[in-house]
């Protein structure tokens, strides 16, 4: 690990040109991590320790959106309970999306549609983050098979 | 492909599509319905995974191909930057709130890069993907690959250098 400044130095010259492998990137990122660097390398240091911060898992959660192994464990107790209650909220959504399009025409239903349309790809994005709850994986995904169906029928009529 | 292998396959994934589409949408709740949509496309095609060499760089691949798509998409309605508040709570209090600027300044850079440059950065100085992995999912050589980075990191610093040479640092 280069310690002397004109290690890092070289280092920096050759990380701007793109030419530094994976553990060089790495060094650099572990230099700046210490607290005592020179002044005129502060923009390098704000630069690493941002790209180190990103990579953590800690990015995501911050986003007030927790890794779905986060959210699995905090909800394990009423996970049965949410998980029929998502299905349902799906359920309803695509029904009324399917019932919203093929009833008419007229702008209000469209918007209806676009909102439940816009719910569904949540409740399927949280559907995502929850396949591993579910303790009968088979019979839920063919529920999801046929909801899915009937939304992408729709959506590309 | 089953189920199950379906789950372990898209679960420790998703936490990096959803940090590529965070990077190229900017938008948090954009990015989720983004993982959303491409895990959803994931299932549909799950039985033709099988035959796929390389899963990982398939569903990045997807998923920038998504992003980009959504973002020539919007240009047309008149998409608005989101102003992204850089407020992190980390274990080190102090060093919080000493870094909360500093980091936004970054972020502000970041999405003042170019499309492309910026996937770069993500993929390569934060998920730490080797050349070769980057590759498989941009379709770039590595020698452009190279230009680009070097771009987007000499931008990122000059940024820096420009708004950070009063600031913060530590006595």
């Amino acid at each position: 690990m280069p310690m002397d400044l004109q290690k890092i130095n070289t280092l920096l010259e050759k990380y701007l040109e793109g030419q530094t492998d994976v553990s060089e990137e790495k060094a650099l990122k572990a230099f700046f991590q210490k607290e005592d660097i020179p002044a005129d390398l502060a923009p390098y240091k704000v630069l690493f320790n941002y790209l180190s911060h990103e990579a953590s898992a800690k990015a995501a959660q911050q986003e007030n959106w927790s890794p779905w192994q986060d959210q699995h464990r905090s909800d394990e107790k009423d996970s049965s309970q949410w998980w029929t209650s998502k299905w349902s909220h799906v359920a309803v959504v695509a029904i009324l999306f399917s019932v919203s399009i093929f009833s008419g025409r007229n702008y209000y239903q469209k918007k209806q549609a676009e909102i439940a349309y816009q719910q569904t790809l949540e409740a399927f994005s949280l559907l995502a983050q929850n396949y591993q709850k579910a303790t009968a994986p088979a019979v839920y995904l063919n529920e999801f098979e046929q909801a899915k169906t009937k939304i992408y029928k729709s959506k590309n009529k | 492909m089953k189920e199950s292998e379906f789950i372990s396959f898209i679960t420790p994934l998703q936490e990096r599509l959803f940090r590529v589409s965070k990077r190229l949408l900017v938008s948090s709740q954009e990015a989720q319905d983004a993982v959303g949509e491409i895990t959803l496309k994931l299932w549909e095609k799950r039985n033709g995974l099988s035959s796929v060499k390389n899963l990982e760089a398939y569903a990045m691949t997807m998923t920038k191909n998504f992003c980009l798509d959504r973002l020539k998409s919007k240009q047309g309605n008149h998409l608005r930057l989101v102003h992204v508040n850089y407020e992190k709570a980390t274990d080190h209090l102090s060093q919080a709130l000493e870094y909360k600027d500093s980091f936004s300044i970054v972020e502000k850079a970041m999405q003042g890069l170019p499309e492309v440059q910026r996937l770069l950065i993500q993929l390569r100085d934060i998920e730490s993907l080797s050349y070769a992995e980057i590759e498989a999912v941009v379709a770039m050589k590595p020698t452009a690959i190279r230009v680009a980075l070097s771009r987007a990191r000499k931008t990122l610093k000059e940024h820096l250098v420009k708004n950070h040479a009063y600031g913060l640092t530590k006595n």
